[in-house]
């Protein structure tokens, strides 16, 4: 309950921050995918469930504003939230080193969804200006917020379990 | 309570999910009706929440603006002096020019249709997070009697579509989005062709140009506006000027490039075109 809460305010934060903060100064420049590093966080210090159900939130909120299919987003968010959650299954959490690759993977890995989709619906285009142009910058920037926001996000986690244990403890 | 991986059945959870997410594709693309009750739910929740934080970044955005444009200013001053000497010289000759345009505008009645088309003014509060759309989210909806399909212009040019409306919000697809094509002439041949948008060349700020004929009367400098042709955009709006034009390798079409008027780097502002093609326009 506390925990869906925190994530709520999270996703909404994460979301208003990506999509409104400097809406008004740019369109062409390049963005960090914000709400990509929220979902492969929680992805993978919680598991594949709820790296699964926060992509799916984030995917959704980002449909509803602005995609034209309402799903793919959420479809290829959750997705990769689960994947990620599957590898932080396996790997140690607190190298920071690791999990960076891994979110410059997942980003990658989301650009190409996203292609993919694109062409199949109808879309398609040069491959080569889109590596250059979108998926190298929007790595390059990602992979920066990254290093700056999983400590916070790490921070974020370690306090909700904490705020989440002081209750349990009465019962004991 | 809750330990960091739980034994649920994230397998069984995960298909469920993407069960989900097909299914919402597939009615969202069936029915309009059910993607846009969807939006204005979420929309009349987060609107208040996405105004203020545009605000925000707008005045962060505007203070560091503020100290980089002193430095900028000074430099500037000197160069528009000397510019100025240079306009005003060309300002007599363009006069002379602009019976001309009168003349030729009056022939393709472009002046009429501008004036018959309402419009109304929304802030720009939101944008799209992917590097990949390029639309934006205006504060205008349904209430404002705002509908999809609606053309959208900022600084006098062409910039949009409105896609979808909802309450109080409505999105914006531009034609920088790769994919969307807008059939277009020059006002000086009548020539009609394709703007497109193209990855290479947005980053420079420019849009493509596709199709033009070979033997067509399009030079660099040609002022290019919406052409009769088009389905969902009003004729006679201006797009923007020419700026080079090629010949294809398979020597049958030239493609080229074209300077927008719309200030894609800077939208704030934007006037939304009330008049629908195919509803309001009968000459």
């Amino acid at each position: 309950m506390k925990r869906g809460l925190v994530y709520a305010l999270l996703i909404l934060a994460v979301f208003l921050v990506q999509n409104n903060i400097f809406a008004a100064s740019s369109l062409v420049i390049t963005v960090p995918n914000l709400l990509l590093i929220l979902v492969f966080s929680f992805g993978f210090m919680r598991g594949s469930f709820e790296g699964m159900l926060i992509g799916f939130a984030c995917g959704l909120l980002t449909d509803l504003f602005f995609g034209s299919t309402i799903g793919l987003s959420a479809l290829i968010f959750s997705v990769l939230g689960y994947g990620i959650g599957v590898l932080g299954r396996i790997y140690y959490t607190e190298y920071v080193s690791l999990p960076l690759t891994l979110c410059l993977l997942s980003d990658l890995l989301y650009l190409l969804g996203i292609y993919v989709f694109a062409i199949v619906l109808g879309g398609g285009h040069g491959f080569v200006p889109y590596l250059t142009k979108i998926v190298l910058p929007e790595m390059l920037y990602t992979g920066l917020m990254a290093i700056l926001l999983y400590p916070l996000f790490r921070q974020t986690e370690k306090l909700t379990r904490r705020w989440e244990e002081k209750n349990t403890r009465k019962y004991v | 309570m809750s330990e960091p991986r739980r034994s649920r059945n994230p397998r069984g959870g995960l298909l469920i999910v993407i069960g989900i997410c097909l299914f919402l594709m597939l009615v969202s693309s069936l029915s309009p009706g059910f993607a846009r009750v969807l939006r204005d739910g979420i929309g009349t929740v987060l609107m208040p929440m996405q105004k203020g934080m545009n605000r925000a970044g707008s005045y962060l955005s505007g203070r560091l603006e503020a100290l980089q444009e002193l430095r900028r200013v000074r430099e500037d001053n000197e160069r528009l002096e000397e510019e100025l000497g240079q306009l005003r010289e060309e300002n007599a000759k363009l006069k002379l020019n602009e019976q001309e345009l009168d003349a030729m505008r009056e022939l393709l009645h472009l002046q009429e249709q501008y004036r018959e088309y309402e419009s109304m003014g929304a802030h720009v509060i939101g944008r799209s997070s992917g590097n990949w759309y390029q639309s934006f989210l205006i504060d205008k909806g349904s209430k404002d009697g705002l509908e999809a399909g609606m053309n959208v212009m900022a600084g006098g040019g062409l910039v949009g579509l409105v896609t979808s409306v909802g309450n109080n919000t409505s999105t914006v697809s531009t034609i920088i989005n790769t994919g969307r094509y807008v059939s277009a002439m020059t006002t000086r041949s009548g020539h009609s062709f394709l703007v497109a948008g193209s990855l290479e060349l947005y980053a420079d700020g420019m849009l493509a140009l596709e199709n033009i004929p070979l033997g067509a009367d399009v030079e660099p400098g040609d002022m290019v506006v919406t052409s009769n042709i088009s389905d969902v955009f009003l004729p006679g709006l201006l797009i923007g000027y020419v700026e080079e034009t090629v010949t294809d390798a398979n020597r049958l079409l030239r493609s080229g490039s074209l300077r927008p008027v719309a200030d894609f780097d800077n939208l704030d502002m934007v006037l939304v075109i009330t008049t629908l093609k195919g509803t309001g326009e009968t000459p």
